[in-house]
């Protein structure tokens, strides 16, 4: 009997949830945006994204509901807002704008918009966003039915998504020096606040055979980009031996917005003398150049068959 | 004298278990190294020392090896590879003055040896000796700045070779099973290992073409030099 009465009270508190059948849907996002524009298409809306410094940065959205089975009349409705979609149903309570300019007809389960959302000019300017500051920007699809339109929003067919906007620049790197390499430049810097996870560094010089180290700035300019947020050293190759260079680091976060540009530090590529270079200058009698292969086993076994005669025949 | 035999029985029990067929042995050494390089030059002359200083480096090698008897000890021929690997900022041409450039000597040996291990008594007795003898090939390449191999002086060949000799040590293994024999069983039941040793050895290489008086000498400088490591009988 007991146990009768556990499994009706169970079955009660399903009821609601097989009566509305349906959870929340999930929106998949995509942008457009490539890092080559100071953006990255990572659902993160950076500072570039976020000013409008990347033209035509936008967003696509997808969706997938369950749909009762009469509501084949139905449209659905696209709602971006900083507040949230309301778990109750209804229009987002704070801060939201309407993103549909046409209302979409329900043909399928499965929703999209493929019509691109300028972030600045669809979600930015309209919701008042400030690039400034950290916000999330969520999507609220709504399934209506066509015949109340508007005066009944079916709360239940719900599908949300969000974009995180991430304004948060890293510190300046400090500290910068350029020690000499072959054509090259080691770089080494101290990052400043926050986290880089990649390194922009930047040569710009004369290519002259006038080596001074007051660089006169300008001419060639050689970058390099280098990852990793420990990462406190880059060479940067390509350089001009005995040209002088003026060099300067500047640090990206993970959603690619910039710290300020360092100051410079001047460096001048050297030819460097190895140890392989050394050896030979001194006068060492090994000549090198010999390769390794698949012989090399048997060369060495006949080497040492031959080992006692050769050691005979030194002077 | 029944402790004492007791004692005895205790020590031979492990002989009396049956244990899976034996195949060879795989074991990791671990020892330094500093070739002797700048031996050929006269005094003053210490090119290998000028850049990388007096210290040494290590020497990793792994060896694999067949047993090829085992009826008065165990007699096996294995092959191995090691690596080692020095580094330091070059020199500004023409100058004393370090580089920000990095130059390196790389050094993969390559060995084809012969051991005998007395291990008649090891299941009653820990310790066991074992000599070896090998022919090595060092194959050898000098990096410079950008970790490409040395071009070296206009005229003369890259960095880059090989340095054939020999080597031979003797060396005394610590049967590590006998500290958990249980434990050493269910190794030999769950994955074929028989015996687990730890070792150390002395050893004499001489790796410079055999005397040529064309080659570097890659042997290391020091007379004896000392490594050990983990060795798997299986």
């Amino acid at each position: 009997m007991r146990t009768r009465v556990a499994l009706l009270a169970c079955l009660s508190g399903l009821a609601p949830a097989l009566a509305l059948g349906q959870a929340a849907g999930e929106v998949t996002i995509t942008e457009s945006s490539t890092s080559s524009q100071g953006g990255l298409s990572d659902r993160v809306i950076n500072i570039a994204e976020c000013n409008g410094t990347v033209s035509g940065d936008s967003v696509t959205l997808q969706w997938n509901l369950a749909l009762p089975p009469n509501s084949l009349s139905a449209f659905y409705r696209i709602y971006a807002t900083t507040g949230s979609c309301p778990d109750s149903g209804g229009l987002p309570t704070t801060g939201f704008h309407e993103i549909s300019s046409a209302f979409q007809g329900i043909t399928t389960q499965a929703g999209n918009w493929t019509t691109p959302i300028n972030v600045r000019t669809d979600l930015v300017a309209p919701l008042g966003i400030s690039c400034s500051a950290a916000a999330t920007v969520t999507f609220c699809v709504l399934a209506f039915d066509t015949n109340t339109a508007d005066a009944k929003v079916q709360s239940t067919f719900t599908a949300k998504g969000s974009i995180a906007v991430d304004t948060v620049a890293p510190g300046q790197p400090t500290s910068v020096s350029a020690a000499s390499g072959d054509g090259a430049l080691t770089v080494a810097w101290a990052a400043g606040s926050g986290t880089a996870t990649t390194w922009l560094v930047t040569a710009t010089g004369t290519a002259t055979d006038n080596p001074t180290l007051a660089c006169s700035g300008g001419g060639v300019l050689v970058s390099k980009s280098c990852s990793g947020s420990t990462t406190t050293s880059c060479r940067i190759t390509g350089l001009t031996n005995d040209a002088c260079y003026d060099v300067t680091v500047q640090g990206f976060s993970a959603s690619q917005n910039p710290s300020p540009v360092s100051a410079a530090a001047a460096g001048v590529p050297r030819p460097m003398e190895d140890f392989w270079e050394r050896y030979q200058s001194a006068g060492g009698r090994e000549l090198g150049g010999c390769s390794g292969g698949a012989a090399s086993g048997l060369a060495l076994l006949a080497l040492a068959a031959l080992a006692p005669r050769l050691k005979r025949r030194r002077p | 004298m029944k402790k004492l035999l007791a004692l005895a029985l205790a020590l031979a029990a492990p002989a009396a278990l049956a244990e899976s067929p034996r195949w060879g042995s795989f074991q990791f050494r671990l020892g330094s190294y500093r070739p002797n390089i700048d031996s050929e030059f006269p005094a003053g002359t210490t090119p290998y020392a000028d850049l990388f200083g007096k210290g040494g480096t290590m020497l990793y090698q792994v060896e694999m090896a067949r047993a090829l008897a085992s009826g008065y000890g165990t007699l096996e021929l294995g092959v191995g590879v090691g690596y080692a690997s020095k580094s330091a900022k070059g020199f500004v041409q023409g100058t004393t003055t370090r580089s920000g450039d990095n130059t390196s000597l790389r050094i993969l040996p390559l060995t084809l040896a012969l051991t005998y291990r007395l291990d008649l008594f090891a299941s009653r007795f820990p310790l066991v000796p074992y000599a070896r003898v090998a022919l090595e090939r060092y194959q050898w390449w000098v990096t410079s700045g950008g970790g490409s191999t040395s071009p070296g002086l206009p005229g003369l060949d890259s960095g880059t070779g090989a340095t054939n000799g020999w080597s031979g040590a003797l060396g005394l293994a610590f049967l590590l099973d006998f500290l958990d024999p249980t434990l050493a069983r269910e190794m030999d039941r769950d994955i074929g290992i028989n015996n687990t040793y730890l070792y150390v050895q002395a050893g004499k290489a001489t790796v410079d073409d055999f005397g040529s008086r064309k080659s570097w000498d890659l042997s290391p400088d020091k007379s004896v030099t000392w490594s050990g490591g983990l060795l798997f009988v299986f």
